[in-house]
């Protein structure tokens, strides 16, 4: 419709008359209604402002951060877990998780192909994985991969494959001390061992900020910090790596060698408490769970109970001498080597004849034991040995430790104290075992295990009197010297007090042919330094035989000797050693002299 | 006139303040993104150096030093009878 100007119309009056229906228009008039229908515009253009501005502002803004603003959380990492020396056990490095927005590529088959050949899994099966959840945005690919590998992956530029940075646990050392740390969950949860106990400690409280992102979900720019993140904390252990070394490889040595089934060591440090190494086989490589042996997890040391055997006879003796009952020098008749007890006999190896207190520790004489035990009453037994933890917790806070079971006298036949006075009938935890040697060593003060570098709170106390437990140490002392049970467990230029153990396993009623080899010692005997137990389970005793003194010491020898080397231990024995070395440098001259007069 | 110099100040400061709470969010921002990459920074040096200690501490594997020393160098743990004590 064209606009006619009236000019034409005065000059040209034809189309009005052409059209006499039609009125002659006002400008007037039309400006009016234009103007109104612009004015109309404006109002509603106004009130829609003011609707979008102002009542539904709220509204329409949260519309849009939705869309473009994130609060995401930020990233922290575990701490690290160190020995007591500062050496990483356990270290979190990351690594990149692979994940794709099923939405943005379900529709393309061929970066399906691409991303399957990049991935080297089967295409079909790929596709499947994602039409089952094409309705989401979100699918891991796979997790926990090398950042190398991932960044070439996402070199390739698949649409929708995205890369997350994650942390992984990794534990330089692997399997030897695999049962102390325990090992974290995908998700960076301690699952067990210290990994578990101090989950909190480790773990950092992820932060959270505030960003805008574009359309593609890349960062425009950081906002805000909403929430500080708190990266873990580092945590040093009460382990030292050599030590704990040491006794694994030794330990791992005689299980094999002796054929047996398991195997335990500890080593406790029996001034403050502290595990300076705790070793079990079999073990796994926490590196990589996945498949392990569950069996092998179990940290042996601390969760499994065993009946003490002769470990306990340096108790029965320490609970008679506190009594009153016998002194160091009473005699006891141990012929023929058996003694009733009930139905059935308390035996000896053989015959050892009238032997003294401390003979009766000296040859591990069961009869020696119940005759002094005899003298106790049941109470005065089990008050003395409850002192000392048996069938309590120790309390070192690691996550499963059994308190072992020792029951009140009220639920005692005619036979247990006679029985425990030897080590069965009750059972205990090779760290209850280690810290019970660790007190008599310790003056008789007693002091909680713990894992930690320095804790506090492991305050000693006293269970026995220190002339007690110097007696009892001394008689500890005559079994690794000549004549003992366990002379393997001697070293050269220190004095070692302990005792040997060897348990028939009970199993279904009675006892199996089966046989626990223990060894529990102290060094060096004028003092104190290490409380080591080494407990090996059911050796086969047709290989190195099933006796304490011959499967476990030897181990307990093997791990002492390293230890008190590395923490520069002087000798408190120089006697035997300077004995030892006039005889080696006597044989050394011999040897020189011999071929000179083979000659003459 | 005081009521006139009145509104004067307070529209000057009203303005003033405006200017001044826009430049402080433009300073933060600035200053928190300065604070992100320096935190980046940070956690990247932190990564780094716990790779760095895990390497070291797997080439300080007792068993590969255990090995170096018996095998490649021929060192052997001296017999207690090979020790010679001296006395002060």
């Amino acid at each position: 419709m064209s606009i006619r100007l009236p000019g034409r119309n005065t000059d040209d009056p034809r189309p009005s008359r052409q059209r006499p229906g039609r009125s002659r228009y006002d400008l007037r008039q039309r400006l009016l209604w234009v103007a109104t229908g612009l004015g109309l515009c404006s109002v509603a253009l106004i009130a829609f402002a003011v609707d979008r501005q102002i009542i539904h502002s709220d509204f329409y803004q949260k519309q849009g951060q939705e869309r473009f603003q994130r609060d995401v959380p930020i990233a922290t990492t575990r701490g690290m877990v160190t020995d007591r020396n500062g050496e990483p056990l356990a270290v979190s490095t990351p690594v990149m998780s692979l994940w794709v927005n099923p939405e943005e590529i379900a529709n393309s088959p061929a970066d399906i192909a691409r991303l399957a050949k990049a991935l080297d899994i089967p295409e079909d099966e790929l596709s499947r994985s994602i039409s089952q959840k094409a309705d989401k945005e979100f699918l891991w690919l796979r997790r926990r991969m090398n950042p190398a590998v991932v960044q070439r992956i996402l070199a390739l530029r698949i649409p929708g494959v995205y890369g997350q940075r994650e942390f992984k646990r990794f534990y330089p050392q692997g399997e030897a001390i695999a049962h102390v740390l325990g090992f974290t969950n995908v998700d960076d949860h301690g699952q067990e061992g210290v990994e578990l106990a101090f989950d909190d400690w480790l773990s950092g409280k992820p932060g959270e900020k505030r960003i805008l992102r574009d359309r593609h979900g890349r960062t425009v720019e950081n906002v805000d910090l909403l929430k500080a993140a708190q990266p873990g904390k580092d945590l040093a252990l009460s382990i030292d790596r050599r030590i704990q070394y040491l006794a694994y490889t030794e330990l791992q040595k005689a299980v094999e060698e002796s054929g047996a089934s398991s195997g335990s060591a500890v080593v406790l440090d029996v001034h403050t408490g502290e595990v300076l190494a705790m070793a079990n086989v079999p073990s796994y490589n926490p590196n990589s769970i996945a498949g392990s042996n569950r069996e092998a997890h179990r940290n042996r040391a601390v969760t499994d109970l065993f009946e003490p055997g002769s470990t306990m006879k340096p108790l029965t003796v320490a609970a008679a001498l506190e009594a009153h009952v016998i002194t160091p020098h009473t005699l006891f008749n141990t012929s023929p080597g058996k003694i009733p007890n009930g139905r059935f006999w308390t035996t000896d190896t053989e015959d050892h004849g009238t032997l003294d207190t401390t003979g009766v520790i000296t040859k591990s004489s069961n009869v020696g034991a119940a005759m002094i035990s005899k003298r106790l009453t049941n109470d005065q037994f089990y008050d003395f040995v409850k002192r000392f933890g048996y069938g309590n917790s120790t309390h070192s806070g690691f996550p499963g430790e059994a308190s072992g079971l020792f029951p009140p006298p009220a639920r005692w036949d005619g036979t247990s104290k006679q029985t425990m006075s030897y080590g069965y009938g009750l059972a205990v935890t090779p760290l209850q075992v280690a810290r019970v040697y660790a007190a008599l060593a310790n003056d008789g003060h007693e002091v909680t295990p713990t894992f930690v570098k320095e804790a506090t709170g492991t305050d000693p106390h006293a269970v026995i009197t220190p002339d007690l437990a110097h007696t009892i140490m001394k008689m500890m002392q005559t079994v690794t010297e000549p004549g003992g049970t366990a002379t393997q467990a001697a070293i050269l230029g220190y004095h070692v007090a302990g005792k040997t153990g060897t348990a028939r396993i009970a199993s279904g009623g009675g006892y199996a042919r089966k046989y626990l080899a223990f060894f529990a010692g102290v060094v060096p005997v004028d003092n104190p330094r290490f409380s080591m137990v080494v407990v090996i389970n059911d050796p086969d005793p047709s290989r190195k035989g099933y006796y304490g003194g011959l499967v476990s010491a030897p181990v307990f020898r093997n791990v002492m000797e390293g230890a008190l080397r590395l923490a520069d231990v002087p000798p408190d024995d120089l006697g035997t050693w300077l004995a030892a070395e006039e005889k080696s440098r006597a044989t050394r001259a011999q040897g020189a002299a011999q071929p000179m007069g083979a000659a003459q | 006139m005081t009521r006139w110099f009145l509104f004067a100040m307070l529209l000057v400061a009203n303005v003033a303040t405006g200017v001044a709470v826009a430049y402080d969010r433009f300073v933060h921002r600035q200053l928190f993104g300065q604070l992100n990459k320096l935190e980046h920074e940070r956690d990247e040096l932190d990564i780094h150096f716990s790779q760095l200690q895990l390497e070291q501490a797997t080439w300080a594997e007792p068993t590969l030093i255990d090995r170096a020393a018996r095998e490649h160098l021929g060192m052997v743990v001296p017999d207690p009878k090979d020790v010679v004590v001296v006395r002060e």
